[in-house]
């Protein structure tokens, strides 16, 4: 799932170890989701929302939405 | 670059090394004990405590998905677990055939739990390449 989740990190300039301490899970788990490799469970999702205060959808594209599916 | 294991994956490895050191010593004990085999209870109990240190990891392995909280490193050791589980359903179910149909030489049981190792440490390395 494409997500701007490198983006957001860099205007904090966070490194994915920082994100990953805040989000209470691994550095392994940052770059997964970020690559798009892998996508997130519910909860973590609005964990990493919260994290950055704002909402899932500013975050993670619905590619289904984004083709009209 | 080494990265930092998770607490449930440090706690796993602290687990599995004594045991595995456990399997050692009891295959080499018992080995040496048990000179020809026989059909005895007290042969069978013997000849299966190597066997025990084995079914202690596979425990820890269940635990540890209930332990980790980081649910991609679950994931990761879910596919490795089912690579290893895989690994030895195919080996058996055609070596069964190969032996049943071809006469084969007999593949030893105790040789599944190393093909199980093998297929999940490959899955690993698939994972660190396919999640760099």
């Amino acid at each position: 799932m494409k997500n701007r989740l490198k983006i957001l990190r860099a205007e904090r300039d966070w490194s994915q170890g920082e994100l990953a301490q805040r989000l209470g899970v691994s550095r392994q788990s940052v770059n997964a989701i970020e690559t798009g490799k892998y996508d997130p469970s519910l909860p973590l999702a609005f964990r990493i929302a919260r994290v950055f205060d704002l909402s899932i959808e500013a975050i993670f594209e619905d590619e289904a939405a984004a083709q009209g599916g | 670059m080494m990265q930092p294991k998770s607490p449930a994956l440090r706690r796993l490895m602290s687990r599995f090394w004594p045991l595995m050191a456990a399997y050692v010593v009891l295959l080499v004990t018992v080995g040496s004990v048990i000179e020809a085999p026989t059909a005895s209870l007290g042969a069978y109990l013997l000849a299966g405590l190597p066997a025990l240190p084995l079914v202690g990891i596979i425990i820890f392995l269940a635990l540890y998905l209930f332990e980790e909280t980081d649910e991609f490193l679950k994931v990761r050791m879910v596919e490795a677990l089912l690579w290893g589980l895989g690994a030895i359903l195919v080996v058996s179910t055609v070596w069964g055939f190969l032996e049943f149909l071809a006469g084969a030489p007999r593949l030893p049981l105790h040789w599944l739990f190393p093909i199980f190792c093998v297929a999940m440490g490959l899955a690993d390395l698939l994972a660190r390449w396919r999640y760099r």
